[in-house]
């Protein structure tokens, strides 16, 4: 099996460009069978990456430890879920962008088996295009299959980086990959329609739920990715603005500003090319992201190390996406003009351009940031990092304004909105948010970010609840109770009210960053049964043990915790070493609640059994976490059409 | 004759004796660490890499002021200088002469030490062990000690017969031979070595130094099956085999990688950490024979994919040549009455929300209408390329016209709209 999935990827080499070569003749040609050879090669495709993971998941549980992948990656002992999260080093997590690529092209390929006919071969020329490219990295320039050197084979691997071998890392990458590659499937799309003059709704029709799993498959990644920072890495912190971070931030916030935007195209006609140069700057920033992480030209904790022409080649690649799409878009552009035109300033069109305005500017902030070290570097010869300081300060406005817009979009009408319409939309909400921010600074909240994060929240919330409350009066009015106009209306309506849960997700995130303004932290020695004071909690140290594993060794501290003087519980923070990788890692100890985290990691440990703590009031926290999950629930209602009680119901497409 | 012959003898040895003589000179001094002990009478040597690769030896007396001189020195390669005081012979003084200062005169001071029998600060701090395969069934072992002294005093051993580090190999192995034994800087006959055991008194000067013992084992054949014994507690053990096509299995110790390689080279390194005195590891390293001839097998299953790839991916295009194509399934386009009866849908709920003004609903409502009506022509007319002059016929038929109140797609016989039932 192994032998078969390493020459599976060579095939692909045989299978890809006949795929591109086969679908262009068949378009031009006017030939549909041939058009589904090409459909077939695809398929073809995916099979040939299935067998190649397949194959390198038989390696890594066999233990074949005369494959350098697995010797780098593996160990007898590894518990077998991290056998198989084989995205843990360079190769494999290659393959399974490959592999999720090659699946997302087969099933794009089959969900429009029978229809875009026009757009599908050249859909199909896009996404071998995408998957030869890595093919070609796979098959010589990080083959996951390549042996060790003539005659060599160890008795035992390195195993994982064990800061990786946590449940979050199991999901973590394969979700931020899936949202990537799933963007490949909007853009190929888009540069079929391009390609073809097909410019159309059915390119963003068909697209529209690729684009919303996409988005969504990459929140989740992003978040997980945060929650698992914050439990493993042991800073105290979820977001760094490390590059890495912030490369699956900017297609994410790219493809916010696209969904937003969409829908202006699908109710007026307008943005037309700008709908198209967004979903191309999606893709590419995906492909950037991964240009970043595997060039070495900025320093990150998720690198990957590389030779520096490792990189130019993604370098290429992402200047070749960008160069192929930019000279269709301005050749298609005089096609592309609006029907419609703005009609007011005040109206739902105009928010959410400024929306996309504004989520322009925070991309342009968030790439200069990122790139600032490898800009200075070529300017004064020095790295200069851009710190997060730098990201916050541009970031903490246009986050606030887009928090204001969050509230206003929904209520707003399209085209114009007349004074009295804006009075009863937002009298209520402006109220209450009004009535939260009186509250706020009464309560004694005189920072001005918190404030106002927090009462634009409160006025999301107010656009949310004003939102379904006039909704389910409306559906009352025609003689339903309140349970069924409530599902009536959310049914009927799914996409528009799925979306303000969506909405409410981002206020709950919102909260939880507001809270990081009171973040407390603190250092401390302290020797057996010493207590220390900070905040309202206190904590005692009541010593340490020793920690004996067969893969690691290092000490646990044992703290008691008091808060407001009430017992709380033991907390036991870990410093480990573990010996196969040479690595130590730094384990927390949180107490959680809805207001607030203490969060404590054992920094150093003196011979006379002293500790070195470190520890962190983290206030509002968790509800960046149950602002991810109600993420999901909304994200969940708008992929998943929720069942149609008539027959005759109309049925949404893509 | 005879006498001019002379004369130029004569003169050539007086030009010799006039040009200079490139020898430098190194003068030194001997001083105890107390400044009370006598110092004279005590052997210095000297040594010099020559150029062979070997060392080239001298030595003197001090005098009674602990001083000493080596003349006449080439300027060659670094001159070393020891002194040897109570059997030990202390840390050398190195000293080299500049090609542009060949003959100068350079001093230095030895400083020597009693020692010590306190050996609380002396610490083994990490054991390493090679095991390399040899000749015929041979195996080269190599063990080297990285010892440090924390204190300022030179340590010996207590007991004359006792020892700093007991060193184990392969308890009970028969054919251990030691080949090699040497105490960087240190006395070698300090080192006594016997059968797989070494045994080390000192001394251990401050800072650190190594130690290093190499074994020849007779393993009887390929493979090894022996075990290691730690005498000495080690805090940090490496064990080192060449990864040659060799598995190894050293129960108790991790398998890791050297600090900061990523990617395997050279070497598969096993890690131990706080060892005991008396612990033993199994130590196993077994030939690893080449896979069996499943390349045949796996050839075969590799073409036959191919194989059976490439008739799925070339049939279709086979039958259009052929002429034998199944007729290709219709292009069902995206109607564009779903998107319209949607965006109508949106449209009337923000009527009703009282968002928009009835006049605002109206104009929308036309808006969209127009962009439906332009989108389902184009896919209309996309649909009348792909088709066959009595298909288009036949799909004439179909596709009719629009619905004036939903916009939904309806055929020439519809008398009431599909969507929402609107008469037509």
């Amino acid at each position: 099996m192994v032998e078969l999935g390493r020459y599976s990827l060579y095939m692909l080499l045989l299978f890809c460009p006949a795929a591109m070569i086969v679908a262009i003749a068949g378009a031009r040609l006017q030939r549909p069978q041939w058009v589904q050879s090409a459909e077939r090669a695809t398929y073809a495709c995916f099979l040939l990456l299935s067998i190649a993971m397949v194959g390198l998941a038989v390696a890594m549980l066999t233990n074949r430890f005369d494959i350098a992948f697995v010797v780098s990656n593996s160990t007898r002992e590894q518990p077998w879920p991290f056998k198989l999260a084989v995205w843990g080093g360079q190769e494999g997590s290659l393959l399974l962008w490959a592999w999720m690529l090659g699946l997302m092209a087969a099933l794009a390929v089959y969900q429009n088996r029978n229809r875009n006919r026009t757009l599908m071969p050249w859909v199909v020329v896009s996404m071998m295009a995408n998957l030869l490219f890595f093919a070609v990295i796979l098959c010589f320039v990080s083959n996951p299959f390549a042996p060790l050197p003539e005659g060599h084979m160890m008795s035992n691997g390195r195993g994982m980086n064990p800061l990786l071998q946590h449940p979050a890392m199991l999901a973590h990458p394969p979700l931020l990959y899936m949202g990537f590659v799933s963007f490949a499937v909007p853009f190929s799309f888009a540069l079929a329609a391009l390609v073809t003059g097909e410019l159309g709704t059915s390119w963003f029709r068909t697209t529209r739920r690729w684009t919303l799993a996409a988005w969504f498959f990459l929140g989740i990644g992003i978040m997980l990715g945060g929650r698992w920072a914050y439990e493993v890495l042991g800073w105290g912190g979820y977001w760094a603005w490390d590059p890495v971070e912030n490369a699956s931030l900017l297609p994410w916030l790219a493809g916010t500003a696209y969904l937003h935007s969409v829908m202006i195209q699908e109710k007026r006609g307008m943005l037309k090319i700008w709908n198209l140069a967004l979903i191309g700057l999606t893709y590419s920033l995906c492909i950037f992201g991964t240009f970043l992480t595997r060039s070495g030209i900025v320093q990150s904790v998720h690198a990957f190390a590389n030779a520096e022409w490792f990189g130019m080649l993604f370098l290429f690649y992402v200047l070749a996406i960008v160069a192929t799409f930019t000279i269709l878009l301005i050749w298609r552009a005089p096609q592309l003009r609006s029907q419609s035109r703005l009609d007011s300033i005040a109206s739902r069109e105009a928010s959410f351009l400024m929306n996309n305005y504004l989520f322009m500017a925070l991309i342009v902030v968030i790439l200069l940031g990122t790139l600032w070290p490898a800009i200075t570097e070529q300017m004064t010869g020095a790295r200069v990092q851009a710190g997060p300081p730098f990201f916050q300060r541009f970031a903490g406005p246009i986050s606030l304004i887009l928090l204001l817009l969050t509230g206003i979009g929904p209520l707003i009408a399209w085209r114009r909105a007349t004074l009295t319409n804006l009075r009863k939309s937002f009298l209520w909400p402006a109220s209450f948010a009004c009535g939260v921010g009186a509250l706020l600074l009464i309560g004694g909240l005189r920072t001005f970010y918190p404030w106002a994060f927090l009462t634009l929240g409160a006025f999301v919330v107010g656009t949310i609840w004003e939102e379904y409350y006039r909704g389910v009066r409306v559906r009352m009015r025609r003689g339903e109770g309140v349970a069924e106009a409530f599902f009536e209306l959310l049914r009927r309506n799914q996409r528009r009210y799925a979306g303000y849960i969506v909405h409410l997700s981002v206020v709950l995130m919102f909260v939880g960053f507001a809270g990081a303004t009171f973040d407390l932290e603190s250092t401390r020695l302290l020797r057996p049964g010493e207590k220390w004071d900070l905040g309202n909690y206190t904590v005692e140290y009541r010593g340490v043990q020793p920690l004996d594993h067969p893969h690691y060794a290092g000490a646990m501290a044992r703290l008691a915790l008091w808060h407001d003087g009430a017992p709380v519980g033991i907390l036991t923070p870990e410093k480990r070493f573990y010996f196969q990788q040479n690595t130590p890692a730094t384990l927390p100890a949180v107490s959680s609640t809805l207001s607030e985290d203490f969060y404590v990691i054992l920094t150093g440990l003196e011979a006379d059994q002293s500790v070195s703590l470190k520890a962190f009031i983290n206030p509002l926290v968790n509800w960046i976490w149950i602002g991810g999950f109600v993420f999901i629930v909304g994200n969940t209602l708008l992929l998943w059409r929720l069942p149609e009680r008539k027959q005759t119901a109309e049925r949404e497409v893509g | 004759m005879m006498r001019r012959a002379l004369l130029s003898l004569a003169f050539a040895l007086a030009c010799t004796w006039a040009l200079p003589i490139h020898a430098g000179s190194i003068v030194g001094k001997v001083v105890h660490s107390s400044g009370e002990r006598d110092v004279s009478g005590l052997t210095v040597k000297l040594f010099a890499a020559d150029s062979k690769g070997g060392f080239s030896t001298s030595e003197t007396k001090t005098t009674k002021q602990g001083e000493f001189q080596f003349a006449d020195l080439a300027p060659t390669r670094p001159y070393g200088v020891y002194v040897e005081y109570r059997d030990i012979m202390f840390p050398a003084e190195f000293v080299e002469f500049k090609p542009e200062q060949p003959d100068e005169t350079r001093s230095v001071e030895l400083t020597i030490q009693d020692p010590s029998e306190d050996d609380s600060k002396v610490q083994l701090f990490e054991a390493r062990t090679v095991v390399d395969r040899g000749e015929a069934g041979s195996y080269r072992v190599q063990q080297i000690f990285y010892m440090t002294n924390l204190g300022e005093t030179v340590v010996y051993a207590k007991d004359p017969a006792g020892s700093l580090f007991d060193i184990g190999l392969l308890p009970k192995h028969e054919g251990v031979e030691a080949i090699q034994a040497t105490a960087n800087q240190l006395s070698p006959a300090r080192l006594e070595v016997e059968g797989d055991r070494a045994r080390y008194r000192g001394p251990v000067f401050p800072g650190i130094q190594t130690l290093e013992v190499v074994y020849e084992v007779d393993a009887g054949g390929p493979d090894l099956a022996s075990q290691l014994e730690f005498l000495t507690q080690t805090p940090q053990f490496v064990l080192m085999v060449p990864d040659r096509r060799q598995a190894v299995y050293a129960q108790g110790l991790y398998p890791s990688m050297q600090s900061g390689q990523r990617e395997p080279a050279g070497y598969q390194y096993f890690r131990g950490y706080d060892i005991a005195p008396g612990t033993r590891v199994d130590l196993r390293i077994e030939a690893i024979p080449e896979p069996a001839a499943s390349a045949v097998v796996a050839a075969a299953t590799i073409g036959l994919l191919l194989f059976g790839l490439c008739v799925f991916v070339g049939m279709p295009i086979a039958n259009d040549l052929r002429g034998t194509a199944p007729s290709s399934a219709p292009d069902k386009p995206l109607s564009a009455s779903d998107l319209l009866v949607a965006s109508l849908r949106d449209l009337e709920h923000d009527y009703e929300m009282g968002k928009i003004s009835e006049a605002d609903r109206d104009q929308l409502r036309r808006e969209l209408q127009r962009e439906a009506v332009i989108e389902m022509a184009r896919q209309r007319e996309a649909e009348a390329k792909s088709l066959s002059p009595a298909k288009l016929k036949a799909a004439g038929t179909e596709v009719g016209a629009f619905c004036p109140s939903c916009g939904g797609a309806t055929s020439h016989d519809d008398r009431f709209c599909r969507s929402c039932g609107t008469k037509l």
